[in-house]
């Protein structure tokens, strides 16, 4: 059975902004499907790589953004999954596994979006 | 069963007579010309996936503590450029390379050494061998139909597993009092008209389809402690995935990626490098190798039918194999050459090859006064040719039979039929591909 990898963040954002999430599949032959969702209102998917738009920071501040992903990685001469996440080009989420150790992984997310302090 | 034991039995009191013959997979293009150029089986193999472990590799193992340059034995380095740059590609990308781009991506060089490389007085001297490895692939349209199709369906249960977990997540949020009502209202969002599951085309939401998740869930979930959440949707993602077949779906493609039918050619190159005296300061290139091997494999639901041809060509130094083998006879320049035939069906398998070898030799060369250079040339050629036959016992068990005809060796001509019947079994469970007359 697949392991799964729990992740809990912050992530700063100034007030009307849009909120962008996007996934990055950094090497070759890496497949994934990932869902965002805001707290289960609506849910958005990202098919590889690709972007979701969620909403105006400002009305999600204190709100928690919900990510789950699967990438599992098809070429045999690599020998490790990774997969980026970010929050308006921040770096959120740098995933990495050995094949080794985990073939399908599953991603279990929470981001909490908070007012920036700048 | 009792047919089985006999046979063993039958097996064990005969004589086994044992052929030493170059077979097909010998002639092939192989895994690691380097070594195979030095007729070593190295006991320890470095592929270093970075540029930077390349030179720790190079450096720690073959130079030595006062700065100078060592030989480790039965050693061998491999190293694939292309992958050690990190390069991106998606996997559309990965999987249909163009002809060109195989070559490059399947690129690979090897380096190999021993120190017991035996000259004809059996002193044992230091070797290296180099060795260059690619393979071009051209894929058919039915095969590229193929993958994309089994892509979607990986795709497909991705997607249902990921939206399956998220609903866990939000009904765990929803309810968390007792297993029983976890396990209630998670149905009960998935059943939902405005689920998203109810959008899906590959997979229809009803009661049928939710049985079996509910049943797994009753029995594989323990009872809910909230300071043990994770370990909880740890085993709700086990029960998808049981449910799912998300496993065996990512197994069942790479499989398919493993075993390409299509138009391959392997070629390979690779040339020896001795330290007759064990100094540096003397050295020799005794044997140089190039090897192409075509083949062409089909690919069905229960079968897989390969034809392949071989080709190598081997350059003897004459003069180190004068003057340290001068007891044997060696041609400067041989051929060989072969076709092989493979049909694989369930559990029974045939293999069919035949190879041929032409040699030459300078055995005198006199350049006359008018200028003309008279040669006496030996050529030598000669064929061999086996049928195997192997059927699958069981997944430990294999019965396999050759009959054919070998090469005629230099020395200890003893006729050149073989016949050979063997049970194998072993560990890894042997395969056609590693079962072979050379014992």
């Amino acid at each position: 059975m697949s392991k799964v990898y729990f992740y809990e963040e912050d992530v700063q954002l100034a007030d009307n902004q849009e909120v962008i999430v996007r996934v990055e599949l950094p090497g070759a032959g890496t497949i994934c499907q990932t869902i965002v969702t805001i707290q289960g209102d609506g849910l958005i998917k990202i098919k590889d790589e690709g972007l979701a738009i969620i909403g105006d920071s400002t009305k999600l501040k204190n709100k928690m953004l919900y990510i789950t992903s699967n990438p599992s990685n098809l070429a045999a001469e690599v020998t490790k999954i990774r997969e980026n996440i970010f929050v308006n080009d921040k770096l959120i989420i740098q995933h990495q596994n050995d094949k080794a150790e985990e073939k399908d992984p599953q991603l279990d997310i929470e981001i909490t979006i908070k007012a920036s302090t700048s | 069963m009792k047919h089985i034991i006999a046979l063993c039995i039958i097996l064990l009191l005969l004589p086994a007579i044992l052929w030493a013959q170059v077979d097909i997979e010998k002639t092939k293009a192989p895994g690691s010309p380097a070594s195979s150029i030095l007729e070593m089986q190295p006991s320890g193999i470095l592929q270093p996936k970075s540029y930077k472990a390349l030179e720790t590799a190079l450096f720690s193992n073959y130079v030595n503590n006062q700065g100078s340059i060592s030989i480790p034995n039965d050693f061998m380095i491999e190293f694939s450029p292309y992958w050690a740059k990190d390069p991106k590609l998606d996997i559309e990308q990965y999987l249909f390379p163009n002809p060109w781009e195989s070559l490059v991506r399947n690129a690979s060089f090897s380096l190999a050494s021993t120190q017991n490389y035996y000259l004809g007085d059996s002193t044992k001297s230091k070797a290296l061998g180099f060795g260059f490895r690619s393979t071009l692939v051209i894929s058919t349209n039915k095969e590229k139909e193929r993958l994309a199709k089994q892509l979607e369906t990986i795709y497909n249960t991705k997607d249902l597993k990921n939206l399956m977990y998220m609903y866990a997540r939000m009904s765990l949020r929803k309810q968390s009092e007792s297993k029983d009502k976890f396990i209630g209202q998670y149905l009960k969002d998935l059943k939902a008209k405005d689920s998203t599951l109810n959008h899906i085309t590959h997979f229809t939401v009803n009661e049928k389809s939710l049985d079996e998740l509910s049943s797994l869930l009753h029995k594989q979930l323990p009872e809910y402690n909230s300071q043990q959440k994770n370990d909880f949707l740890q085993i709700v993602n086990n029960v998808l995935d049981q449910y799912l077949k998300t496993i065996e779906t990512r197994e069942n493609i790479e499989l398919l990626i493993g075993n390409r039918p299509g138009f391959k050619l392997d070629v390979a190159a690779a040339l020896s490098l001795d330290f007759p005296t064990n100094e540096f300061n003397l050295s020799e290139v005794p044997q140089q190798s190039i090897w192409l091997t075509p083949s062409y494999s089909f690919s069905g639901e229960k079968s897989n039918i390969e034809v392949l041809g071989v080709m190598r060509y081997n350059y003897h130094n004459s003069n180190f194999y004068e003057k340290y083998f001068p007891q044997k006879v060696f041609n400067q320049h041989s051929f060989d050459y072969g076709l092989g035939l493979s049909i694989v069906y369930q559990k029974f398998s045939l293999l069919f090859e035949v190879e041929g070898r032409r040699s030459r030799e300078v055995l005198e060369s006199v350049s006359g006064a008018d200028g003309i250079v008279n040669q006496r040339i030996r050529y030598d050629s000669d064929l061999q040719y086996i049928g195997s036959f192997n059927y699958q016992l069981s997944d430990k068990l294999m019965l396999t039979y050759k009959l054919g005809k070998k090469f005629e060796p230099v020395i200890n001509y003893d006729g050149t039929l073989i016949s050979l019947l063997s049970l194998n079994f072993g560990i890894g469970g042997p395969t056609k591909e590693n079962i072979s007359a050379k014992q």
